[in-house]
């Protein structure tokens, strides 16, 4: 079985891609132009931090992967040198940082066509990461001498125990919503700002979104890399820039809907591809023999007529979650059934599962693989809202965890953010599964709570958020209901 | 309370660099270094050339140490293995050591957990996380020798003698039989193996000797309690003193320029650590008030987490544990469970989770609910690589546990040498993984660190980048601290 985690795998691929001119031309317009040249400015060497508060799909790592193959395209290559600088990547999760090298040698080898052997690039790359391996160039996870110009690791320690030697250091960093180890780089942004930086780190760059931050208490949110650097910039220094990036090459523009006009005041500009399914009723026929989904044919079918109009289905359920629960049996085997279907209609498209508790992934995961079926979907990952920060699928079905109200303490309304993470990790298509009538409500009880106990201003604006972005969500058309019985 | 690495334990904080990385590697060359001795090997120059080539990959990939490490320790890493061939032998001839019956643990936690009785409080007070260098266990007769390597020499070697019987005391709990030795190496070369629980006798090829030591046994509870409240408690000399002359030994106060602390490595931390606050300067006060201030909360947050520091009663259960390489272990269960979603499954549901790995057939954890235990691994389980297939009338459950950080190798490594010598030992079989926390000795150690490192550059010369570092820590620290108010 390939492992996906496999770096040395990636050094051997072939790969082929747009041309040059493409990427000058999308990344010289607005708004990645203004990026574009304070990030050159960074790698050329030049002391300085750039903040780019992104919304979801703004491409940051493609955009990363990009100008850093661009920058080190005629060196990289090169035999027997050693190099003063070194370029590093952190994201949160092993998933990016493999993404990005696969973009970064899709560019490198693809777009500029640059010829090396797979030995030269082991020397100058270095990949950290618990899930990330490298069996045919283990070089690859090895300490960082003169020798490799670019590492990329899910955090920022791993890097800093395996430098040898002292180098100059210029971070690329993808927030992806959450990193509190970060925190450390707030210093450095603080002496840059005041031109009094002195260490090896000579600049960086983060690209984030605040309204993406998810697991953090009030504390924690305070050390946000993005935030932070925006207070920096806000009392002034010339070396410290703010550039927000509004368009998503992610979402498609009615799928976001919902989060636009919650979380994003209408300022996000959805440029994804829309899909609607194509509904061949002699495989759904097929497939609905299916002993566990047979149950729910009837709804299957109507929300599969909506999807093949619209590429936001909601499917709203008249009872809420499990009390006392983290996971739901009968939405568990619905989104599985609905999972199973769609990855038989949609060819070759991903589809993913978006759920809040590990305990519901798990048992939507372990019906996937202990059920024997017919045509088994080669196609379905399941994971938390969590684990899912800075991924994303071509059809997500996000099931919502509870709705009912418990003193505001359910995983919503301590978390309100997570929604938004929840809701915009499609590349086409997006049906949400749960009770926006019922979570509506009890976001709304909460704000009214607020009023005459006033709670942190970060929770009730979230709250808010959180209302706005249901609102849409009961009034959207292609809605389908499924009922007690 | 940590025998090993709180910060007023043995360890110096000037331990020069080299002894930790002779630790290291003697901790990677030591299971197959046995099992060729154990076969009959002479040539120890020979079996450590082999040791190493068979492990070098897995060492420089996942490990803390390079080829160019190994050339420059292997001399004194040699030299303690000389000794230990000596008592290897000597374990053989007198207690029945053989290829076929040896485990070797190096790096082996060792925790204890204060036991509580109904009627008397704590019965038994010496919570304790230690790390022995190597445990060998008697498999058959269930005969254990714990040994420990020792760079320097200290005054009588007190020290060393009570953290040895500090573990001995601990592993009383589940082994009868126990010796401890100690290994020393001194800079100059002198090697000497000394026995602290009984005469070797008849030992040939290196000096050995016997220190009885018995009366430490019930000393080093008092001692422990000391350290633990030298650590956090500003009150505590006037105790420690009456302490000292109840359980018969001295207190020496370091800002006097006399014997014993003017050799000793601890001088500098010492006396600003006990310096009257007229003595130090403004900033220094300011640093040492953050500092306890910093200990306290900790200690006060990681002492509700030692509570719990593993969740006996989520631990799951496997039949069988496989390494698929140095840093991933698949483990594999059968279930009579009825349907997929039942509790029997559903329990494998831990999400992505910090747990500890035991064997049943580990003489060290005969029972876990004993108050010791001794952890085989200790990684991440993600419930997201669980498979869950059916096999006739039974489940078949796989899971994957990784090694998290290259920080732990020193733990994993071993163990994964361990499994290719000996992939049939009765240790690898009825596995129980337990959810838990992160060991409280890193963030002490991290603390204690940062103040050591800001203690000693005060008072030395060093470079501009350096110095810049460590008033970033020190900024860090003081303005972080003022948050807990």
């Amino acid at each position: 079985m390939t492992n996906f985690y496999d770096i040395g795998a990636l050094l051997n691929r072939n790969y082929s891609g747009r041309g040059q001119l493409y990427y000058e031309m999308l990344y010289g317009a607005s708004p990645y132009k203004q990026l574009k040249e304070r990030v050159e400015e960074i790698l050329a060497g030049n002391q300085a931090v750039v903040a780019a508060p992104g919304v979801p799909g703004a491409g940051k790592t493609t955009f990363y992967a990009y100008i850093l193959a661009k920058h080190l395209k005629d060196d990289i290559c090169r035999e027997s040198i050693s190099f003063n600088h070194l370029y590093i990547y952190i994201a949160p999760t092993n998933d990016l940082v493999r993404d990005f090298i696969e973009k970064f040698l899709g560019f490198l080898k693809g777009t500029f066509g640059v010829e090396c052997r797979p030995e030269i690039l082991s020397r100058r790359i270095r990949v950290y990461g618990s899930k990330v391996s490298a069996p045919s160039y283990p070089q690859l996870l090895k300490a960082i001498d003169d020798e490799v110009l670019l590492v990329a690791s899910t955090d920022w320690q791993r890097v800093a125990a395996r430098i040898l030697t002292r180098r100059v250091q210029i971070y690329l960093i993808d927030e992806a919503s959450r990193m509190t180890f970060t925190r450390f780089f707030i210093s450095i942004a603080d002496a840059i700002a005041k031109g009094n930086a002195k260490g090896d780190v000579r600049g960086f760059t983060v690209i984030g979104d605040e309204n993406q931050a998810i697991g953090l208490d009030e504390e924690e949110r305070g050390f946000l890399l993005l935030s932070s650097i925006r207070e920096i910039a806000e009392k002034g220094g010339d070396r410290v820039y703010i550039i927000p990036l509004n368009v998503s090459w992610r979402l498609p523009e009615d799928t976001a809907k919902p989060i636009n006009v919650g979380f994003y005041d209408g300022n996000l500009i959805g440029k994804g591809t829309p899909f609607k399914v194509n509904l061949d009723e002699e495989v759904l026929l097929m497939l609905m023999r299916e002993k566990l989904c047979l149950k729910y044919s009837k709804y299957i079918y109507d929300i599969l007529q909506v999807a093949s109009r619209y590429p936001l289905v909601h499917i709203e359920l008249s009872e809420h979650f499990r009390t006392g629960e983290k996971f739901d049996e009968k939405r568990a085997e619905l989104g599985w059934c609905l999972a199973y279907v769609l990855s038989n209609l949609v060819g070759s498209r991903q589809v993913s599962v978006v759920v809040p508790y590990t305990q519901m992934a798990f048992a939507i995961r372990i019906l996937s693989s202990a059920i024997r079926m017919p045509r088994p979907p080669q196609n379905v990952r399941v994971a938390t809202i969590a684990s899912y920060l800075g991924r994303e699928d071509d059809i997500i079905i996000s099931i919502f965890g509870k709705e009912q109200v418990s003193q505001c303490n359910t995983y919503y309304l301590t978390d309100p953010y997570a929604f938004n993470v929840q809701l915009s990790r499609q590349r086409n298509a997006l049906f949400t599964i749960g009770s926006a009538d019922i979570l509506k409500m009890s976001a709304e009880y909460c704000i009214k709570i607020s009023e005459r106990k006033p709670r942190k201003k970060i929770l009730s604006s979230g709250w808010e958020k959180l209302a706005r972005t249901l609102k849409v969500i009961q009034t959207i058309e292609s809605s389908v209901t499924v009922d007690r019985a | 309370m940590m025998v090993d690495g709180a910060p007023s334990s043995h360890v110096p904080y000037s331990q020069p660099f080299h002894a930790q990385r002779v630790h290291d590697l003697l901790t990677y060359l030591l299971p197959h270094i046995t099992y060729s001795l154990l076969d009959g090997r002479q040539d120890l120059k020979g079996a450590v050339e082999e040791a190493w080539a068979s492990m070098r990959d897995a060492v420089e990939q996942y490990g803390n140490l390079t080829a160019s490490d190994y050339e420059k320790h292997r001399d004194a890493a040699l030299g303690f293995l000389q000794i230990y061939a000596a008592l290897l032998r000597w374990l053989q001839r007198y207690r029945g050591f053989s290829p076929d019956n040896t485990l070797v643990y190096t790096e082996r936690m060792l925790v204890s957990m204060p036991q509580k009785s109904l009627l008397e409080g704590y019965t038994d007070f010496l919570p304790m996380v230690g790390i022995p260098d190597v445990i060998l266990v008697n498999a058959r007769s269930g005969y254990v020798a714990l040994i420990d390597w020792k760079t320097s020499l200290e005054q009588r070697n007190q020290l060393h003698y009570y953290q040895l019987m500090a573990y001995r005391y601990v592993l009383q709990k589940v082994a009868t039989d126990i010796d401890v030795f100690l290994a020393y190496l001194t800079p100059s070369g002198g090697k000497k193996l000394v026995s602290l629980t009984r005469p070797l006798g008849d030992i040939s090829g290196i000096e050995a000797e016997y220190r009885d030591v018995g009366d430490m046994a019930e000393k080093i509870k008092a001692i422990a309690s000391l350290l633990y409240g030298l650590t956090f408690c500003k009150g505590m000399l006037k105790v420690a003193v009456e302490m000292g002359n109840q359980y018969g030994f001295r207190l020496f106060n370091p800002r006097k320029e006399k014997r014993p602390c003017i050799n000793c490595n601890y001088r500098d931390v010492c006396k600003y650590r006990f310096a009257k606050k007229s003595e130090l300067k403004p900033e220094e006060v300011k640093l040492r008030s953050a500092f306890y201030k910093l200990y306290r909360i900790v200690l006060k947050k990681k002492s509700e987490e030692y509570k719990q520091f593993i969740e006996f009663e989520k631990c799951i259960k496997f039949d069988r544990l496989t390494f698929d390489g140095p840093t991933t272990i698949r483990l594999f269960a059968s279930l009579n469970a009825r349907d997929p979603l039942s509790s029997d499954v559903m329990k494998y549901s831990l999400g992505k989770k910090t747990v500890y790995v035991f064997s049943m057939n580990d003489r060290l954890n005969i029972k876990l609910d004993n108050g010791i235990y001794s952890p085989m691994l200790f990684g991440r389980y993600e419930d997201d690589e669980v498979e869950l297939t059916r096999d006739m009338n039974q489940y078949k459950l796989e899971a994957k546990i990784r090694m998290v950080s290259p920080t732990f190798a020193v733990r994993w490594l071993p163990i994964y040498i361990l499994y290719r010598l000996k992939p049939n030992s009765e240790i690898f079989n009825n596995i129980v993984v337990c959810p838990g926390r992160v060991p409280m000795n890193i963030e002490l150690k991290a603390i204690a660190t940062v103040e050591n490192a800001i203690v000693k550059y005060q008072q030395v010369n060093i470079d501009e980048n350096l110095k810049w570092t460590v008033d970033t820590l020190r900024k860090i620290v003081l303005s972080t601290i003022d948050e807990y108010d």
